[in-house]
This record gives C-alpha cells, structure tokens and sequence, in this order.
C-alpha cells in the first residue's frame, strides 16, 4: 500500500537557522507514526511543512497524495490539525467555534457532528461558553473536536493530550487507536515517551532538524526494553557527534 | 516597574523587528520628520488664506484627535493583556502571573505606548516644524511655544479618551449621559453662532495667552484623567462565566457576504463580544469625526470654495479604515493557519466585514447633513466617502495585511501609504473646491481599489509568517 504521507529530502530554512534538515519519511495508512524530539528539535515545523502550512525551502512532499507545495489548502481539506499551541479564538462559544470550522470546511449536519464529539469528550454543559472563559483542558477537547469533525483520513496532532485529565486522555487514546483500526492515520508529535510507546507504530527521533532514528514499535522493543532508553542514546549520540 | 517597563518596550521593538527590517523601523521617525518639514513649506501658502490663530487651532485640533484616536487604552482591559499581539503571547499577559496588580501592568502599558508615539511621531513631527518654521517666517518664541502645547494637546486628547473609555468599560449609560452633556454643551455654543467652545482648549489658550491658568488647566485635565483611569481599570467581568446562544450559526446564515459570511459573523462577534463592545466603534470613528465635525465649521469662513460636508466625507472615509485596523486586533492570523483558509480569504472576509460596518460612517455623513441642512451635498459626499474609504482601506490590505497596526511603522510601508493617498485627498479638496459634482469622479476609485484588493490577496496568499 502506498505511504499516505511522504517526505522526501525535507528542509527548511529561517534566515541562517535550519530548523529541519534533509528529513525523509514515509507513513502508511492504518499508522500512528510518533515523531519524537527535544524542544526545538523541528517536530512542529515539520508537521507545518507536511500540512501546507509553511512551504519547505527544499525537497517535496505528498499527503493524501497531493503535493503541499502545489495544493496546501486542499491538503488542510483532507486532513485534520491539532495545533501545539493554538487555542480557538477567545469570543466565539465552543459550540459557535465548532459550527464556524464547519462553515470553512462546508459541512452539513452540523448539530450531529458536534453532538458525537460533546458526548464523547464530555464537554456539552460547557459548549455555550466563550472559549476564553474555558479551562485549558476543554479548550483542547474543542481543538481536538475541530480536527475530527470532517471525519479525515489522516490526522496531524501536536502533543494533543497536553492538559487533558487521565480519564479524558483514555478516551482519545482510544479514539485514535479505534481511527487508526478504521484505515486512519496519524502523525503524531509528542514529548511523552511513555504515550508514543504505548499508542506509536512507527517511531521517528528528530534532533536539530535531523530525522536521527526511524522504526517500529516492535523494533524498539526488541532492541531496547524502553523508548526512553533508545530516545536517550540516540540525542546523546548525536549531541556528541555534532559537538566533535 | 521600571524592569516591567523596560521589559515592554524591548518586546514592542521585538515585535516590529520580527516582522520586517529594524532599520526600516527606525527610519520610520526620520521620514516624518522630513515629512512634517515638507509640509511646513507649505505655512504661507495657508497663511495666505486663513490666520495665524486658526492655523495654530487647526494644529492643536490635529494633535488633540491623534491623541483621541490612540487613547482607548480603557476599553482594551484585560482584551488588551491576552489579545493585543495574538496568542503568542507575551510580557502583558505573562505579567499577570507575576505579583503585579492588573493596575500596575495597565500602567506600564500606558507609559510605553505613550513613549513610543511621542517618541516616533509627535516628536519627529515636532523636529521636521521646528527646521523648517522659521525659514517659514514664524516667530522662534512661537515654534518654542508650539513645541510645549501641541504635545499637551496630544497628551490632553490621549487622557480625555483614556477616561471617557474607562467609563465606557464600567458603564456605557454613564458615557452617554456624559458625551450627551458634553454635546448639549457645545451645541448650546454653536447656536449662540460664536463657537467659542472649541477654542477654550487648554493648551491652544496656553499657546495663545501663555500663563499659570492655562498651565494649569492643561495640566490638571490631563492628570486628573489619567489619575481616575489609572486607579479604576476595568479588566475582569464581573459576575458568573456568561453563556451565549449560538448566534454565529443565524448570522452566518443571514449576512449577505456569501462564501465569506463565516468570517464576517465571527468578526461581529469578536467586536461586539470583546471587551469595550461596539464602543470601539465610537472611540475609533464617532468621537474623531465629532471633533472634526466642530474644526470645520469654525474654520469654514476661512475656507469659502470648499463645501463643508463633502470635506467631511473625505476625511471619514480616511478615518473609516481605522475600522479595519480593530478588526485585525481581535483575531490572529495563526489561528486559522490549521484551517483550509488561506491568508487572503481571511483578508477577505476583513474586507466584507469593513464594508458591512462603513454603515456606520455613512450614517454619521447622513446625520451631518441632516443636522447642517446641507442635503444637496449629500449625495457628492456619499460618492466621495464610498471611493475614498474603499481606496484607503485597500492600500491599507495591500501594505499591511493584516498586521496594520505594526507595519505601518515600516519606514517604506509608511512612506508608500502616505505617496499612495494624499495626493488623491488633495486631489480631491481641489476638485470640490471646483464644483462638487467633480467628486462623482471618487466612483473610479472603487475599481481601482478593487484591483488593489485584488492583488493584495493575491501577495499576502505568499506571506510566510516568521519562525
């Protein structure tokens, strides 16, 4: 099966800085690809660059099969995005939020969509307050509601448990893992080694706009008893060759 | 205080160096002072035509509407300290976590933003006369005196706004009683045909009568003002977490702007939800139009060729862009950057959004004429408003995108916003001075902007946002 998402020979440059340098990857349907990194490492820059939403300064890359550089807004169509650190805009409602995505992405049957998602992140008694006034876990099911409701095939999140409870993070776990069982695939940024472990099939190491490590979850179990261990080794490694 | 101060004002240079070229920021400075220079040598082609006194009214007006204009620092609160630089979010609202009371940050906001326009424009502006005015033939006691009133005068429009704005933020009933006085006041003076109201400003009587009392009305408005709203900031709502109906869902559904009538209902709600209301409409636009409103029909004697209210026009069609400029404020371009939207259809629905609130402007045009008896004008000074407030706001779009309030501080941003309108408004003032039936020609300006937005799209569609 051809990769949903791939990247060939990735860079981007700001000025003199190059936050991502010559990545290649490639992510097939029915994955949850972890792209795993310290903090500027180029985790979410690369997620911009696969998504459109910053053009590479080289190489190419496909999502859905449609080339970022040529069709950015319809690659943003296809798939869905839980930004880092966006949160929805302060003066809409989150139930005003949600229907407003749904304008943008022309979506019908809006209250239906937006039921599934109040009921399943527990979050409907809140949905006539202004975003602002939210908590920043609910502001989160609200990011999270918006890059589901179009129902993708491929989905983008960036450390999207941050702020949850542990019973809300369950939920989602098994939401992504039921999305990935339905021919879904997700790419999937995070600092929570544990997490990636548990949810990840193919694992990525980026350290300084480098893609250091790339395998499966089964490889790394075999090799090293924790991710943590071999995400350790390998940004040590590279720490020291890059300082030699 | 002085650390959060200092603070504040290397990130308001860091926000501007990010997103273009410091030099061309601080060149900004250096072309208004050229700019002001350039003017000046204009002095006795004016003098020619209207005294010295009214001139220098007419300047003190200038610089008590800018103070105006910038002065709602009120209506901002605590939509100020979360919203004003988008979500990537900063020292205001980081200040928050710190022991510091929202007081002390509203101050250390205020003196910044105080710092930064005198130093970048009355201060320059002040430079470029001060070269020049003698070469022009005005007394060296006069441009020293003009260098100490016109920045009070500033700092007199910029407190005035300040409190009328905090009152605004407890009670807006008790800004309509006070502006409804106020107005009762000066219309009282206008019927008495001498309006003299509008030249008992504090520091034009400083600049015309220099002594204690003057001083120390000037002085004592401004501090007082500044005093009440420093000490009564309004930056929480009261009371419970308020709920809202779903009302995007019914605007969306009802607004006439098509495949754009999501942004405009979101934009509606921004402004009539975040914090100052609509009121931003009448700090923005109402209150600058009313004190131009008044200039103009002391100054009219002096100005028999031009046709009062379509001068009027013009300059609310210029002032109306400001509109946009508040639209931008409340959204942040990054948080549209995950949806398939790009950058130009949210200027888009900007666009949309402006054009369905120039309502406003249009009926405060309607109302002058209404209350000048001066309907026969009405209609040239329609036409002249809908070409100029289009045209502006689209060279605005094309420069700025929708950064306005930061990249007109680029030094070639500004220089080409100012190349690109004044000869039109000139153009403009002399064509009605001709017949003012020469303005329907502004109509050719609504293509022209067209094409300008048009490209504008187009060129911010290929902006990429900084790392």
């Amino acid at each position: 099966m051809p990769p949903v998402i791939q990247a060939r020979h990735l860079v981007k440059k700001f000025g003199t800085t190059t936050a991502v340098d010559d990545l290649s990857l490639a992510v097939h349907p029915g994955e949850i690809f972890g792209l795993l990194g310290p903090n500027g490492s180029g985790k979410t820059t690369t997620i911009k660059m696969l998504t459109g939403q910053t053009v590479p300064t080289e190489g190419t890359a496909t999502v859905a099969g449609l080339d970022v550089r040529v069709h950015p807004l319809r690659v943003r169509e296809q798939v869905g995005i839980i930004p880092e650190q966006e949160m929805p805009p302060s003066f809409l409602t989150a139930d005003e939020y949600l229907h407003f995505v749904g304008a943008i992405r022309g979506l019908s049957h809006m209250e239906r969509r937006c039921s599934l998602w109040y009921d399943l992140l527990d979050f409907g008694d809140q949905k006539d307050m202004l975003c602002k006034d939210l908590s920043r876990g609910t502001r989160q099911k609200v990011m999270f509601a918006q890059a589901f409701l179009h129902e993708p095939r491929v989905a983008f999140v960036d450390e999207p448990l941050i702020n949850l409870d542990p019973i809300v993070q369950r939920t989602v776990k098994n939401y992504l893992q039921d999305f990935v069982a339905r021919g879904g695939t997700v790419f999937f940024c995070t600092h929570v080694l544990e997490i990636a472990q548990a949810l990840c099939t193919q694992i990525g190491i980026i350290y300084r706009g480098r893609l250091v490590y790339q395998g499966d979850r089964e490889d790394i179990t075999r090799r090293h008893a924790h991710l943590e261990d071999l995400f350790l080794d390998m940004v040590h490694r590279e720490h020291h060759a890059s300082s030699a | 205080m002085r650390a959060l101060l200092s603070a504040m004002i290397r990130e308001e240079w860091r926000l501007h160096a990010t997103l273009f070229d410091y030099r061309l920021f601080v060149l900004f400075p250096v072309l208004l002072a050229v700019m002001a220079a350039g003017s000046t040598l204009f002095l006795p082609v004016l003098r020619g035509n209207m005294p010295g006194s009214h001139l220098a009214l007419l300047g003190h007006y200038t610089f008590l509407l800018f103070g105006l204009s910038v002065g709602a620092f009120g209506l901002l609160g605590r939509d100020m300290l979360t919203r004003r630089f988008g979500q990537a979010q900063v020292l205001a609202a980081v200040a928050r976590i710190l022991p510091l009371t929202d007081r002390r940050i509203l101050a250390a906001f205020f003196v910044k933003d105080l710092l930064f326009y005198m130093l970048l424009w009355i201060g320059p502006a002040l430079l470029g006369f001060g070269l020049t005015a003698p070469l022009m033939g005005v007394a060296g006691r006069q441009v020293e005196l003009l260098a100490l009133t016109l920045p009070l005068s500033f700092l007199a429009g910029l407190a005035v706004a300040f409190a009328l704005s905090t009152l605004y933020a407890h009670s807006p009933r008790a800004l309509l009683v006070v502006l409804a006085a106020l107005g009762a006041a000066v219309g009282l003076d206008m019927l008495s045909l001498n309006a003299e109201a509008i030249r008992l400003l504090p520091p034009y009587q400083l600049f015309r009568c220099p002594g204690l009392t003057p001083l120390v009305a000037t002085l004592g408005i401004t501090l007082v003002c500044l005093a009440v709203s420093l000490a009564f900031p309004r930056v929480d709502y009261a009371g419970p977490t308020p709920r809202h109906p779903n009302t995007f869902r019914l605007l969306a559904r009802w607004l006439p702007a098509g495949v754009h009538a999501p942004h405009v209902a979101k934009d509606l709600l921004d402004l009539k939800r975040s914090q100052g209301g609509m009121g931003k409409i009448v700090f923005a636009l109402l209150l600058p139009t009313a004190v131009i409103w008044l200039l103009f029909h002391v100054l009219e004697e002096f100005i028999p060729g031009l046709d009062f209210l379509v001068v009027f026009a013009l300059f609310v069609g210029l002032i109306a862009s400001s509109i946009y400029n508040w639209l931008t404020e409340l959204d942040s371009v990054a948080s549209y950057a995950f949806l398939p939207v790009s950058v130009g259809g949210v200027i888009r629905g900007k666009v949309y959004s402006y054009a369905l609130l120039n309502l406003v402007p249009v009926a405060v045009i309607l109302a002058a004429a209404l209350a000048s008896g001066r309907m026969a004008s009405l209609v040239p000074a329609l036409l002249v408003y809908a070409g100029v407030s289009s045209y502006t706001v689209a060279v605005t779009v094309y420069l700025t995108g929708l950064f306005p309030t930061v990249l007109l501080y680029n030094v070639q941003v500004f220089g080409l916003y100012t190349l690109l309108i004044s000869p039109l408004l000139l153009l403009f003032l002399f064509l009605s001075a001709l017949n003012i039936w020469y303005l329907a020609g502004a109509l050719l300006l609504l293509p022209l902007a067209h094409y300008v937005l048009h490209h504008a799209y187009h060129r911010w569609n290929h902006w990429e946002p900084p790392a």
